[in-house]
């Protein structure tokens, strides 16, 4: 896909950008428009424009005469530990409990740690006609520094972080030694992004454009943009030998237009399966204006730009545009629910099979490198939890074991991986990493690789929690080095954990062909099946392999955990569950 | 199948009949007319509405039914059909267990949202419907485990890797349902991992 008005998908017959075929339930339509708006411009997840604004409390004061003059540096920190400067607040004067104005706009992405630093200057008196886009920071005082990641400011309830200040040297200690004062950092969701506006056109008295039946039509909304070019926002899906077609319904984001009085182009094609489609007739009207349609029971004649002579003129045709529903909404986006306290619960389950190889051996999937290298296990976990950690305040996370024999027993297809007998919790994301080595040791690995019991226990503590009116969305990460024994059973159980706050991760690592994964993964195939015919409500798995890839293993975890804000929404959407306060 | 107490009689189901995606008639996708016939037997049904051509082949209703429920049904029968010029015609049709609700996960007084597969007559796949379901006055219902439910266990410790105790099943955990009147849990009987734990 791509391009919103492009006619590769489905041979430009259905609707893009606007309404959607695949409709569960009428108020999942709106969330599978953003998805798809989003996707087309290449936001493979959730994004939402975060709006920062600083202040800082009894700062040092550095100056001989007066109070200091303070500026605010922001920094984001990449994985690399390099600093890239965002931007700078202004200077304010003689102040020591300052108020920046300025303000930045970062772009939140759920599935990475996006981690900031910011630095507080004093900037002296002779360089206060100097831009401070142009200060050298190095001639400035420096007054302290702070850090943190953007997932630590928006889980709080205020969305409001404040840590003290520190020094250079200080920075690296635990112990951290007041007296620098105290930097606060706002973050709030830009409204914008949540308003969406639902719509039904309408056309009368379309006139033939076909030689022997009637028109084919379908309309193009596009936004016109400062230098007059229309960009096309959505497309409806084409009626066929219809002159007074009605659409389907389109959603449309208010940011997506611009503003509500922005002018909207809307034309109106006669579809042709060679791509070049006539262009029947089109009018322009704002978001507002055609509210006001709809209001009053009008109809807007469209009209026709045509040659006569030298000029343009426009002819006013019979056919009218009519609007028959509109309404606004505004959608409570995934940051609204972390914010009202809603918890993301990490679970995690790892393969013990034997297909992994003797875990002494260095070739072994679960060999534990004496360096300190982690192996691809440990990767997994590591990367997927540095993400989710934040959004789970107890940090207590269920870990589990399966596909080995605990020593003289059975084969067991779950067993905690921390050794107890009862309590499968174990302690941060350290704490899975030393169960992880404590269970190597203690276990034989075997087979075969089921997955249903481990999904089970998952959905278990998923409806605990869901009936008890917590609430709380569970994401299970099962990472696996092969293929599925049981895969009816692994579907049976996904369709009815279809129903429960969980999604479901899986991580293929090492080099088994994963092709049933992608089967379980449904945005890439038919929804889920059971055997009872029971079909999954929703998706609820991605899967990723992870092999083969010796840098690019963030980009792989960005897109594992990509998905996880929509299927969250989905699910917080169609049981129309609100945020908490 | 299910043990009930015997004030069973005022139990009854919401049944929303949400919408249906990508029926077919004669390997055509349908335009408009539309509806749904719910019955728990076949002197009981109720219908939904014809559904306009807005969403074609991918009709909604949203029409919420209230279904009393006789102690011993064993599932509610779901028919798609669409009235044309020549009559009415069955899309597809599905049987929906109540054990679906029963043996879930969330007690059945929860909402549930389910979608199942359409089967036509000769037992064609056919499009999908959507539905919630929630059971009222079922609380003084024991709800059997999932057979997927399983015993939970831990390994043993031991870091010289001798011979030592067997692992030992620590019993049936503790369900969703312990809230909704502290109902023990059975043993589950049925086939899935049983035999291979």
């Amino acid at each position: 896909m791509g391009n919103c008005c492009s006619d590769n998908n489905g041979g430009g017959w259905s609707a893009v950008g606007g309404s959607h075929n695949n409709i569960l339930t009428p108020g999942a339509t709106v969330n599978e428009t953003v998805d798809f708006f989003l996707k087309s411009r290449g936001y493979q997840g959730l994004f939402a424009q975060i709006e920062l604004s600083f202040s800082a409390t009894n700062l040092r004061d550095r100056d001989v005469l007066s109070k200091s003059d303070p500026m605010l540096v922001f920094y984001s920190k990449g994985r690399d530990g390099k600093l890239e400067e965002l931007g700078r607040t202004e200077v304010i004067l003689n102040s020591l409990n300052p108020v920046w104005i300025t303000k930045y706009v970062i772009t939140y992405q759920f599935e990475v740690v996006q981690n900031l630093v910011f630095h507080v200057y004093d900037v002296d008196t002779q360089f206060h006609n100097v831009p401070v886009k142009m200060l050298k920071l190095d001639e400035q005082q420096f007054l302290g520094e702070s850090s943190c990641a953007l997932s630590e400011i928006v889980t709080k309830p205020t969305r409001t972080l404040t840590q003290s200040l520190v020094s250079r040297e200080e920075f690296n200690r635990l112990d951290r030694p007041q007296g620098r004062g105290e930097l606060t950092v706002r973050a709030e969701e830009c409204i914008g992004s949540k308003t969406m506006t639902e719509m039904i056109l309408r056309c009368s008295d379309i006139e033939y454009k076909d030689l022997f039946s009637k028109s084919d039509p379908f309309l193009v909304i596009s936004k016109i943009v400062e230098s007059g070019d229309p960009i096309p926002v959505c497309k409806t899906e084409v009626i066929k030998n219809d002159l007074n077609p009605t659409w389907k319904p389109l959603c449309l984001n208010i940011q997506q237009v611009g503003s509500k009085d922005s002018p909207l182009l809307i034309e109106c094609f006669n579809f042709n399966s060679n791509g070049r489609h006539d262009l029947i007739g089109e009018v322009q009207k704002s978001l507002g204006d055609l509210e006001k349609l709809q209001h009053n029971e009008q109809g807007e004649n469209l009209f026709l730009p045509t040659v006569v002579g030298h000029n343009y003129q426009n002819k006013v045709l019979k056919s009218r545009l009519f609007v028959d529903k509109f309404s606004e909404s505004v959608q409570n986006t995934f940051l609204d629910y972390i914010a009202g306290g809603c918890e993301l619960s990490f679970m995690v389950a790892i393969d013990f099979t034997a297909s992994n190889g003797n875990s002494r051996l260095p070739d072994s999937l679960h060999y534990i490198d004496p360096s300190g290298r982690p192996n691809a296990y440990q990767k997994a976990i590591l990367e997927v939890g540095e993400v989710l950690q934040f959004y789970d305040t107890d940090k207590r996370f269920p870990a589990w074991g399966f596909g080995a024999r605990p020593i003289d027993g059975p084969v067991s297809h779950c067993f905690n991986l921390n050794g107890s007998n009862y309590q499968c919790e174990v302690e941060g994301i350290q704490g899975i990493m030393t169960a992880y080595a404590s269970a190597l040791r203690n276990v034989s690995l075997a087979g075969p690789t089921l997955f249903g019991p481990v999904i089970s226990n998952a959905s278990i503590i998923a409806s605990q929690a869901l009936a008890n009116n917590q609430q709380k969305y569970f994401v299970l990460l099962i990472i696996t080095d092969g293929v599925i024994t049981d895969l009816q059973e692994t579907k049976d159980a996904l369709v009815k954990a279809s129903d429960l706050p969980l999604s479901i991760l899986i991580v293929g690592v090492g080099g088994a062909d994963f092709k049933e994964m992608e089967v379980l993964d449904a945005d890439k195939g038919e929804r889920l099946e059971s055997t009872a015919g029971r079909i999954a409500s929703r998706d609820i798995v991605q899967f990723v392999p992870f092999r083969d890839v010796q840098s690019g293993e963030f980009l792989i975890v960005q897109s594992l955990l990509a998905e996880l804000p929509l299927q969250f929404l989905t699910y917080m959407r169609r049981r129309n569950i609100h945020p908490l306060n | 199948m299910e043990k009930s107490s015997s004030s069973s009689s005022s139990r009854s189901l919401e049944v929303t009949i949400i919408s249906a995606e990508n029926l077919r008639k004669n390997h055509r996708s349908i335009k408009k007319n539309a509806f749904v016939t719910l019955e728990t037997d076949p002197n009981n049904s109720q219908s939904t509405s014809m559904a306009d051509s807005i969403g074609g082949s991918y009709p909604s209703w949203n029409e919420k039914f209230e279904l009393t429920l006789p102690y011993n049904l064993r599932y509610i029968r779901l028919e798609v059909k669409c009235k044309t010029a020549t009559g009415v015609k069955t899309i597809g049709s599905v049987n929906i267990p109540i054990s679906d609700l029963l043996e879930d996960f969330i007690p059945p007084s929860c909402l549930h949202h389910l979608s199942y597969r359409l089967r036509e007559r000769d037992g064609d796949r056919n499009g999908i419907i959507n539905l919630s379901i929630r059971m009222k006055g079922a609380d003084s219902y024991v709800p059997r485990p999932s057979p997927y439910m399983r015993v939970q266990t831990g390994y043993k410790i031991n870091s010289n890797a001798c011979r030592s105790m067997p692992m030992l099943p620590t019993g049936i955990r503790q369900t969703a349902y312990n809230n909704t009147g502290g109902i023990a849990m059975g043993i589950p009987v049925s086939k899935g991992y049983g035999l291979v734990l």
